[in-house]
């Protein structure tokens, strides 16, 4: 009983959200509850099923060209469903332990098929089954994205117009999350928020670490030939295996955060899984609640649905909401970031990354200097479970030789079709996507960096950019063995952004790169 | 929107400037010790602590020397360490070549921390017995005594 | 007539996600559906063969081909095909063709259970065969225990043209329970079991009762095989029921 009154005092104490923007306060520990919005979308009370199918295409279920990665992917379905079903059977007793086991078994052993997560978790979807409804819809984009990029036979072009057309069938549905960016602090931030990872953690981290496969794999896939993508799967699923699912987070991966060429390309869409993932956390939270009613639980789930719905925003636009910063409509984005909504202690494109500090995100992050805008990108780095955006190919190489365990360099070369994937062992020796690849390295000033550090996908191609830049007329074309042996140590120009972790109460340091 | 994106953007490249005015510079390689999770600590005017494990193209950075230790099994290849000594950019520089351990005659090292929080104070290399002794006099730390490499090896690997 | 009967029985598929193994159609393996439709844009093809050894000294032997489209939320239509071969005719005989429309009324909400309705209309296409058959088919679904779910079939079955012998109208009632095999570990198999009773078209006879067991197994990700085993077990009046069905199928969505 004690118990029980300190966590209702707790949640009345912790409770910083405003909840819904849509009034109707009551006393005591409901005061804090976001109220049921009155124009909540009917569909929600629909009694029927409602099942919708993918969108028939040659593509779907080209995700099993990389079969660890389907598995993995599939085995993704059984997390939450058996985490819901066991607290809403009154088992939560169980969840870091039995459930825990159960849950990592299935992640270590994934199906060779999906799951059907509504036959895993039938208590659970008879009392919510509105909710199967946009998980499922949004699921079915997460797959079918992934299925054109795994598409052999298709160019880029084609593959990026056909993720446009499935993005405009995924919101023809009342059932689409916005691809809107969402406040998460704000969305993180009602009574009940953070009861999950609080009370669970072992479990959360499973879920997270999930998440993060479900957002690091867009990179892997984007503008990367097929032939390509299997290889950086041994090192992503490795690093998802042994350490991602059992790591402790400060907050949810997002996809920005893991896939920031995806993201960039296709904002909308990074957005929806952020919210997607924002709205389990929310539903983990709301059920992993002792002190509200089952009533109350059944409310919060439709509150926090509707947040997160196309149809809550139309006519909104991104980077909209500095008049109501911290709020359902505020849609800010990093400048650099559209693909990203703010986060906590966010200020522009400085934002806290877990695991990686506090980040700018529109610098590179080995040297600080700054991104370019538009389409020209220099490469990113994906190591120890984090991928960053660098300005050029030294900064990469130099990132991933500082960083232990494997790494993957994703690359642009001058070839704007033919992106350069760099693997690195444990010891830094790299492979290469690209047989007669060739570097420039002629060291300079970093803030030009991007100009005298670049990678060619022959030497005729290098001798061709030379021709047009009289300037590095001199330079030797660097073999991948000659080029591997460089390093150029730390950058002057690197700075570290030194700020408490916003997610820590003790005032802890950023830590990171 | 898009002019506001420009201005806020702008601000905060100035607010980072700002900060960085203030701050010291850090390098890139102020990261978390792959072993331990915690923070490196950077090297000072009088005190090297930075511990760099060199093993093929890749130059790690741990805390202390027994975080390189416990965490060698990672490594396949000849590994070379440049442990920092009593010494501002004179490390003490051990091998594994081949599975083998070595060290410049006369190393001795030091172990006796309890708590990760304290390691890279307390888990170093020393050119010799002198530098070890003036250390622990300004250090002073209970139970301190100079071991050799296959000591502080065996110590390590009990621990 | 007997044999328009077990096609309606039998034929005719329906419901649910055809291509999942926790969604049940009649036919895949046995003869009761549970009250879900296949999805909102899915086609599903589904194959069988069935080996009915009813005259033991002379099996007969059916394809079963039928292709649907969940052509809206909750409903789905579909068109089937059973040819078929008498060993004791030693002939073919191209058969009915059946038309079906499903409709998911409700799913499982807390307590109370899913529902469904199909309309079949058999058309007579096959040898022998006159007038059209319709049979109306109330489903109820609903969870028993945690994964477990029964299913009840009421099925009502009329004939355009009724010949002497037969009755105008038959009735039947099915109860199925389906059981997902192998959870927490495993998530690609499920064990069906049915027991109904059939009022027969043949006046001559009175209400057979029947029990059905059978194993849906995923096999890629939308493909199942089904496998099932039927026997008569007691008729209420008439000749003693005997024989065994067996079916296996093969289910694709796209």
């Amino acid at each position: 009983m004690k118990s029980t009154f300190l966590s209702v005092l707790a949640l009345a104490v912790i409770s910083t959200a405003t909840a819904q923007d849509h009034g109707g306060h009551m006393g005591g520990m409901k005061s804090n509850l976001p109220t049921m919005p009155a124009d909540m979308p009917r569909w929600i009370n629909s009694p029927g099923a409602d099942h919708l199918f993918y969108k028939a295409a040659p593509y779907n279920w080209a995700i099993n060209r990389i079969p660890a990665f389907a598995r993995d992917m599939y085995g993704t379905g059984v997390g939450h469903a058996m985490a819901y079903e066991t607290l809403v059977t009154g088992r939560k007793d169980q969840l870091e332990t039995r459930i825990f086991d159960s849950i990592n078994r299935v992640l270590q052993n994934p199906p060779r098929n999906p799951v059907d997560e509504v036959a895993l978790s039938p208590t659970f979807f008879r009392k919510y089954g509105y909710l199967e409804k946009v998980f499922d819809w949004a699921h079915i984009l997460h797959f079918q994205t992934i299925d054109v990029f795994t598409h052999p036979g298709w160019t880029d072009a084609q593959k990026e117009a056909e993720i446009e057309k499935l993005w405009q069938f995924y919101s023809a549905q009342p059932y689409a999350i916005t691809g809107l960016p969402m406040n998460m602090e704000y969305l993180d931030s009602f009574p009940y928020s953070m009861r999950f990872r609080t009370n669970y953690p072992k479990v959360n981290a499973l879920f997270w670490g999930y998440h993060w496969l479900q957002t690091v794999n867009y990179d892997m896939l984007f503008r990367v030939p097929v032939q390509d993508q299997a290889a950086q799967y041994e090192v992503l699923g490795a690093q998802y295996r042994t350490t991602e699912l059992y790591k402790i987070r400060d907050f949810m991966p997002m996809t920005a955060e893991m896939s920031p060429r995806f993201a960039k390309r296709f904002p909308m869409i990074a957005n929806a899984f952020d919210n997607l993932h924002m709205l389990h956390d929310n539903v983990n939270d709301i059920l992993a609640s002792d002190e509200l009613s089952e009533s109350q639980k059944r409310d919060q789930v439709k509150i926090a649905i509707y947040r997160v719905l196309a149809s809550t925003h139309v006519d909104e636009e991104p980077g909209s909401g500095e008049d109501a910063p911290g709020t359902l409509h505020d849609h800010r984005h990093a400048p650099s970031t559209p693909g990203m909504g703010y986060m906590k202690g966010m200020e522009d494109d400085v934002m806290f990354m877990s695991g990686m500090g506090w980040m700018d995100m529109s610098a590179c992050a080995h040297c600080s200097i700054p991104l370019p805008d538009g389409p020209m990108w220099g490469a990113t780095v994906t190591a120890d479970g984090w991928t960053m955006m660098v300005r050029c190919l030294m900064c990469a190489r130099d990132m991933a030789a500082e960083t232990p365990g494997r790494a993957i360099i994703r690359a642009a070369t001058e070839d704007p079709s033919k992106i350069l994937i760099l693997i690195s062992d444990e010891e830094g020796n790299l492979t290469s996507n690209i047989p007669g690849v060739v570097f420039l390295e002629e060291f300079g000033e970093h803030p030009e960096c991007s100009a005298w550090s670049r990678a060619f996908t022959s030497k005729a191609a290098f001798e061709q950019f030379q021709k047009g830049n009289p300037e590095m007329k001199e330079a030797k074309p660097l073999s991948l063995e000659a080029w591997v042996q460089l390093n150029q140590g730390t950058p002057e120009t690197y700075r570290k952004i030194d700020k408490p972790n916003p997610y820590k109460s003790d005032g802890a340091n950023g830590g990171g790169k | 929107m898009k002019l506001m994106n420009t201005i806020s953007k702008s601000i905060a490249l100035l607010a980072v400037v700002g900060a960085m005015g203030m701050t010291s510079i850090a390098s890139a390689h102020e990261a978390d010790c792959p072993y331990c999770k915690l923070k490196l600590v950077q090297n000072t005017k009088e005190q090297d602590n930075e511990v760099v494990v060199k093993v093929g193209n890749k130059r790690i950075e741990y805390r202390c020397l027994y975080c390189v230790i416990k965490d060698q099994k990672r490594y396949k290849g000849d590994l070379v360490v440049y442990s920092p000594s009593e010494k501002v950019g004179a490390p003490v520089i051990l091998k594994r070549t081949a599975g083998k351990w070595s060290a410049p005659e006369g190393a001795v090292f030091l172990n006796t921390f309890k708590k990760h929080k304290d390691c890279a104070a307390l888990s170093r290399a020393f050119s010799n017995k002198e530098a070890f002794d003036a250390y622990i006099k300004k250090n002073p730390s209970e139970g301190a005594k100079a071991m050799t490499l296959d000591q502080f090896l065996a110590e390590v690997a009990k621990s | 007539m007997r044999t328009r009967l077990v096609i309606l029985g039998v034929l005719v598929a329906g419901s649910a996600f055809a291509t999942d193994h926790n969604n049940i159609d009649s036919g895949r393996p046995l003869r009761f559906d549970d009250a879900y439709s296949i999805a909102f844009r899915e086609r599903a093809i589904e194959l069988g063969l069935k080996f009915d050894t009813f005259r033991r000294s002379s099996p007969s032997y059916g394809l079963k081909a039928e292709y649907k489209v969940g052509f809206a939320k909750n409903q789905d239509i579909g068109i089937g095909f059973e040819p078929s071969y008498s060993t004791s005719d030693r002939r073919g005989d191209v058969g009915n063709v059946e038309l079906s429309y499903f409709n998911g009324l409700r799913r499982e909400i807390d307590n109370t259970p899913a529902l469904a309705y199909r309309v079949d209309v058999g058309l007579p296409t096959g040898r022998g065969s006159r007038g059209a058959d319709v049979r109306f088919r109330g489903i109820v679904t609903k969870t028993v225990g945690q994964y477990d779910r029964l299913h009840l079939n009421l099925d009502l079955t009329t004939s355009t043209q009724k010949t002497a012998g037969e009755r105008q109208a038959t009735a039947g009632l099915t109860v199925g329970y389906t059981k997902p095999l192998g959870y927490p570990t495993q998530f690609d198999r499920t064990l069906v079991a049915q027991f109904g009773i059939d009022q027969s078209r043949d006046t001559s006879r009175g209400w057979v009762g029947n029990v059905g067991l059978g194993i849906r197994q995923q096999m890629g990700v939308r493909s199942v095989l089904d496998f099932g085993i039927e026997a008569d077990v007691f008729s209420s009046k008439g000749r003693n029921p005997a024989g065994l069905r067996f079916a296996v199928g093969y289910s694709v969505g796209f």
